[in-house]
């Protein structure tokens, strides 16, 4: 595991291959877990995607936006946007 | 077993040997405490309303939350609160605010005596993604289980909360002796009550359901509950999955989405009540790897969970010879006793009864 900025480096060997063997489990018809994709999540307490537009999808450089905020919350969100730079 | 599916667990397997090779962090549990509203029979932490470790600062868990955002991102780790039941804490909003603000979307695990609207709105305000609900029977057994009268009826309507909001949410039922008949009836409970998903396990001999004769079931009923899995997920209206554990066989893709992995250690990581750095939660603590008041959790997190990334040392006993070795395992790392040995083997329990 990288010690740093892990998450830059989207085109890892390991990554890549992950995707070769998602695709293969997709196209023979079976729901295909990457670390990528924010369907890991099939442990004990809570698992599957987050809502729909919530940041795991894209990791690399949208600003955080929590889906399921309240709106007299924005300011919060704001905050986040403006603050929250990841390296 | 199909070729198809031989094809998807052989795949699987190289997909989840990869996934080990990086462990990246995905989902870190913080058991932010052992004091509880109810008293449940089949209860893993054993908790008690006045625990005997007492709640962890905020500011400790968030100091681990920054070590981990230096390495990570923190988008991609969602942090899950259980416990204990984290809604008896007051400063919980406080807390999971400071855990959003960081970038870390999180969610809670909640047996739902305390989510009243009140507290909804304010974990909403807090940044909640997610809640992970307690649904043990109807009335009668839920309340028996979870040892309190009105448990039913306030889970009930903290489901009605849930369903009345854009969060994403399961219930989560426990299957024992008693409410395994009533499966179907809670299934249609869910369905009349608009829940989507709903998460099914049986329950390990662990904690306070390791001697309770109420809470293993027969073999029959073991591999009655895959069968009634597998027909609900067929019927298609709602999602049923059995939790995480347990390699499988011929029921593996069929009554979850993905073949088994046990991620305790590999994407799954756990700050326990005193500190202790864990895996999963329900993991014994025998395979702790250390302490955020001792250790920066990073560290731990690349440098042990040897135990959780190598498999070799597991493969001792029943399961040395296993015709299943390849795909299982060793079966979950929570059922490893304080020696290795497994405590359950899901395999041994199907093969008690030939299909229904």
């Amino acid at each position: 595991m990288p010690t740093e900025n892990q998450y830059t480096d989207s085109m890892s060997v390991h990554k890549i291959t992950r995707k070769i063997l998602a695709g293969a489990l997709t196209a023979i018809g079976f729901a295909a877990c990457t670390v990528e994709e924010p369907d890991l999540y099939g442990t004990p307490l809570l698992y599957g995607p987050l809502p729909v537009d919530s940041i795991v999808s894209d990791t690399t450089s949208q600003p955080f936006r929590g889906a399921c905020i309240a709106d007299d919350n924005q300011d919060i969100a704001n905050e986040n946007e403006m603050t929250n730079e990841h390296p | 077993m199909s070729i198809r599916k031989r094809i998807g667990q052989e795949l699987a397997h190289q997909l989840y040997r990869n996934i080990e090779r990086e462990h990246p962090l995905r989902q870190l549990f913080w058991e932010c405490t052992l004091r509880c509203n109810v008293h449940c029979r089949h209860c893993g932490s054993d908790c008690k309303r006045v625990a005997g470790v007492e709640d962890m600062p905020g500011e400790d868990f968030l100091r681990v939350l920054d070590s981990i955002a230096k390495r990570c991102n923190p988008h991609e780790v969602f942090v899950i609160l259980t416990g204990g039941e984290p809604l008896v804490r007051d400063d919980l909003e406080d807390i999971c605010s400071e855990i959003y603000r960081r970038g870390f979307p999180w969610g809670l695990v909640t047996n739902g005596l305390y989510l009243t609207p009140e507290r909804f709105a304010s974990l909403r305000k807090a940044g909640m993604h997610t809640v992970a609900l307690s649904l043990d029977g109807l009335e009668a057994n839920h309340n028996w289980l979870r040892g309190h009268k009105d448990s039913f009826r306030m889970t009930s309507q903290a489901i009605d909360l849930l369903v009345n909001s854009p969060l994403r949410f399961d219930c989560v039922t426990c299957v024992n002796r008693r409410n395994y008949s009533e499966l179907p009836a809670i299934r249609d409970f869910l369905i009349d009550k608009g829940v989507a998903e709903w998460r099914i396990y049986t329950i390990f001999p662990m904690g306070r359901a390791k001697n309770d004769p109420d809470m293993r079931l027969t073999g029959e009923e073991f591999r009655g509950v895959f069968e009634f899995i597998k027909q609900t997920r067929k019927q298609g209206l709602i999602k049923a999955s059995y939790g995480c554990e347990g390699y499988l066989g011929e029921y593996e893709a069929e009554v979850r989405d993905h073949f088994f992995h046990c991620q305790a250690g590999i994407t799954v990581g756990s700050v326990m009540a005193d500190g202790a750095i864990a895996a999963c939660a329900s993991i014994r603590s025998d395979y702790n790897q250390g302490n955020i008041y001792e250790d920066d959790f990073m560290d731990v997190w690349e440098h042990r969970y040897q135990p959780h990334r190598t498999f070799a040392w597991r493969r001792t006993g029943d399961c040395a010879d296993c015709r299943h070795w390849r795909y299982c395992r060793g079966n979950g790392m929570h059922l490893r006793d304080n020696e290795g040995r497994t405590i359950l083997c899901h395999i041994k329990r199907l093969q008690e009864t030939a299909p229904l």
